[in-house]
């Protein structure tokens, strides 16, 4: 009986031996970082000058797996149901993190709770923008027209995810009401605006400031915690009185459960690479990113209360 | 311009468009692997170029693919991109008289033609024609989808019944999965593979690559023996050239037009060349569909006018109208080149750098491929059962390598299935897939239409270039039948004073 036990704690112990063994000498092999878009798109190579930078810091290396569709849920679904050793890991912004989610059917995830939130490295905000003739030129304005030409303002957006959900969050809070023209994608939404097709677009701030440095659409207000350091005359709408700072943002996540050890050594070399690799900050930068590390203990609570919003908003609407 | 030419014809420069036209030629011959992968892959390996060897060498494997994809169509009746699906109608059957050697050598002319008439287009109206490209918005691409279907589906058997029924069971198909404008999904059941929707490539190489292979696996006479072709039958006659020009430059007019508007023009502008040269044709008219010149010089042509004239709104407006291009603009914005309405005025050199390295590439390409027309032909040597049991093997790795999925693989199997029992019936393929490329954008483009008038449908007709594509649609399908009674009263009225 003795004998079971000693052999037991000896076993216990070898194992924890091991175990500690492998968290010292992580990562032994290559670390696979899986974006949930097609090769090509804009996270595609946010997600490949990401893997060049963290491959620096790991010393292996990183190669990105492209695993796209269903609303961008099937990357997540193969990063949380991979093995949790730390060799497969993900990225995403919080937009199907936390829509889709709710609108896809058939997840083997959810809440946040489903999933381990490792870091954030940056948001992308969204801007308002009308036409440059419009009559209005700031956001009072815009709310006062609204309100006397209920319905008439059409805004081109992206449909069913942040974009519309920042809209929406603000023609509530304001009480005015607007036609919403869902889109695609920034390309598509900007072609009907400076078609002339709608009065104003709400998209990403990367898509839409190359039009306003060319004066075809002029910035009424940033959805984002903070003004532009490039761009500091554009207000944002918190400071006008409209408590919407939700930006996409970019996170690095893993399945649940990797060991402690490893999930510091990948907390760390994210941190490292996106305050120090020269490369990737350009890159992130380039792509209209205001970079801001956060761990992904910070960054939870706020993916959390997204996440019950976005679920409470689809009750209502159904 | 003139320093656009000194920038493209630095020797790294040069050999960056070589590089690139050579990749992508590989990517076009060999089915599945998209070209969109080649360039993703491959972009890394600019940001250590400067900005332009970088682009030119992105551009090369754009175009070079293009002219690829039609390699495989003609030889094997497998089409390397969709955009070549249109190209087996009659360069397979034109391959099978023995002139596979002078089908290529044409395409290739052609694609050089088409290149260098896009880049000369695109040299003098782009700021023009960005404008142009920015009036056409929803409830014209509605009206556009429309037309097409309506005379695209005449263009490939006069059976326009079957026809329909296959544009509509691509569209139905397209309609799996999430949905582009609210994100819900459709027609699921709850799992997670429908929700992913079908994937273009693993239905077209199904389709075409798997289904030929079932169908050599069960014929009677067993594979094909290898066919031997001589060297001299390498070269188009004086008759077949004559007959191929006209037609490649009015392939590069419509590819050159399509290109410029957002949504698959690679695909579409096939369908549309195909279309004008059946409906001109009067002395070879009998031809179509049993390898007719004009019906693969054509297509082949518009594809590659698409693949330049694409890069338009990109240049002058900073919005990509496909993925292909989007990619491009994603190069350029890693270098810290914003691209947008003001990219030909603060960064000249690289706008005309790229139209003149376009210049450079498309003539690189045509020097590579000549060539090698001969070694594709040779190809033809090799035992058939070889050869597709390869394709087949590639289909495999090329359709799992565009989103890593397990259910693509069994999308490819099926609809190899469905091919094979389809040409069986005698229903032709090309409708399937040109339902599944143009539904989607005509229910995209209807529901916004319908978001941006606030329900109203009259929107259609108020709209100068929507009302006068309609009305179009509507003589198409009015006039025919009208002629047919005009010549049966006539007839008639013939008999009875007889």
């Amino acid at each position: 009986m003795r004998h079971i036990a000693a052999s037991t704690v000896l076993g216990f112990a070898m194992a924890v031996t091991v175990g500690t063994a492998q968290a010292e000498d992580y990562p032994t092999k290559p670390v696979t970082l899986i974006v949930n878009y097609p090769a090509g798109g804009g996270s595609d190579a946010i997600a490949r000058s990401f893997g060049k930078a963290l491959e620096k810091e790991l010393g292996q290396p990183v190669p990105v797996e492209n695993v796209a569709g269903g609303s961008a849920t099937r990357g997540v679904t193969a990063v949380v149901t991979a093995p949790a050793d730390g060799y497969t890991i993900g990225i995403a912004t919080n937009s199907p993190l936390t829509f889709a989610a709710h609108t896809v059917e058939g997840l083997p995830w959810g809440s946040p709770d489903t999933y381990d939130l490792i870091a954030g490295i940056g948001s992308l905000y969204n801007v308002l923008a009308v036409q440059p003739d419009a009559s209005y030129t700031n956001l009072e304005e815009l709310v006062a027209y609204a309100k006397k030409h209920p319905g008439e303002l059409r805004v081109a957006t992206v449909g069913g995810g942040l974009n519309q959900y920042l809209w929406d969050q603000f023609t509530a809070s304001v009480g005015i009401e607007t036609q919403i023209v869902p889109y695609s994608g920034d390309a598509d939404g900007l072609a009907a605006f400076l078609g002339g097709n709608t009065e104003l677009v709400e998209l990403t701030w990367s898509g839409t400031k190359p039009h306003i440095d060319a004066g075809k659409a002029k910035p009424i207000a940033l959805f984002g915690p903070e003004r532009l350091d490039n761009y500091p005359n554009i207000p944002t709408f918190k400071e006008l009185g409209y408590d919407i700072t939700t930006t996409s943002d970019y996170v690095i996540y893993a399945p649940k459960g990797i060991p402690a050890e490893i999930r510091g050594k990948i907390q760390s070399a994210v941190g490292d690479a996106v305050k120090n690799d020269a490369d990737l900050r350009k890159a992130l930068v380039n792509r209209g990113i205001v970079i801001n590390y956060v761990t992904g203990e910070e960054l939870k609570p706020r993916f959390v209360e997204m996440y019950e919003n976005v679920g409470q908003a689809k009750k209502k609407g159904n | 311009m003139m320093g656009g030419f000194a920038i493209a014809l630095q020797p790294v420069n040069i050999l960056a468009a070589l590089v690139g036209a050579l990749v992508g030629t590989a990517t076009g011959v060999l089915p599945g692997l998209g070209v969109l992968g080649a360039m993703a892959v491959l972009m890394p390996l600019t940001f250590y170029l400067a900005p332009v060897s970088g682009l030119i060498m992105l551009s090369g494997i754009y175009y070079g693919a293009m002219y690829g994809g039609s390699t495989t169509a003609i030889l094997l009746k497998i089409p390397g991109e969709t955009g070549s699906v249109v190209t087996t109608l009659d360069g397979y059957e034109f391959a099978r008289k023995g002139r596979a050697g002078p089908a290529l050598m044409i395409c290739a002319v052609g694609s050089c033609i088409a290149g260098t008439v896009s880049i000369v287009g695109m040299s003098f109206f782009m700021p023009a024609l960005a404008n142009l490209a920015l009036k056409f918005s929803s409830p014209e691409f509605c009206a556009l989808a429309i037309l097409g279907i309506i005379t695209l589906v005449r263009i490939t058997s006069p059976n326009l019944g079957q026809n329909m029924l296959m544009v509509l069971l691509g569209a139905g198909l397209a309609t799996v999965g999430v949905d582009a404008v609210v994100g819900s999904t459709r027609f699921t059941f709850g799992t997670e593979s429908l929700a992913l929707g079908f994937d273009l490539v693993p239905i077209a190489l199904g389709l075409y690559g798997v289904s030929e292979l079932l169908n050599v696996a069960q014929s009677s006479t067993g594979f094909p023996k290898a066919q031997s072709v001589a060297l001299r039958e390498m070269i188009p006659t004086r008759e077949e050239w004559s007959r191929a020009w006209p037609a490649i430059l009015r392939g590069s007019g419509i590819g050159f037009l399509m290109g410029l508007l957002p949504g698959p023009g690679s695909l579409t502008s096939t369908f549309a060349s195909y279309g004008v040269e059946k409906a001109i044709a009067r002395k070879h008219k009998s031809e179509f569909g049993k390898g007719a010149i004009e019906g693969f010089a054509g297509p082949e042509a518009a594809n590659n006018a698409v693949a330049t004239s694409a890069l338009i709104p990109v240049l002058s407006l900073g919005i990509p109208f496909t993925p292909n291009v989007a990619l491009l603009l994603g190069a350029l914005m890693i270098q810290g080149i914003q691209p947008g309405p003001l990219l030909l005025s603060q960064h000249p050199d690289i706008v005309w750098g790229l139209l003149a390295s376009m210049y450079v590439g498309n003539v690189a390409l045509l020097i590579l491929n000549l060539p090698l027309v001969s070694m594709w032909v040779r190809l033809l040597r090799v035992p058939q059962h070889i050869l597709i049991g390869g394709i087949f093997v590639i289909s495999i790795i090329g359709v799992y390598s565009v989103r890593s999925s397990a259910w693509d693989l069994i999308v490819l199997f099926l609809f190899g299935i469905v091919g094979f029992v389809l040409r069986r019936l005698k229903f032709d393929l090309a409708p399937i897939i040109l339902g599944l490329v143009i539904g989607p954008v005509f229910e995209k483009a209807f529901r916004e239409t319908i978001f941006l008038s606030r329900g109203d449908l009259t929107i259609f007709f108020r709209r100068p270039i929507s009302a006068s594509l309609l009305v179009i649609t509507v003589l198409i399908i009015v006039l025919p039948a009208l002629y047919k009674l005009y010549r049966r009263r006539r007839m008639r009225g013939y008999e009875s004073t007889v």
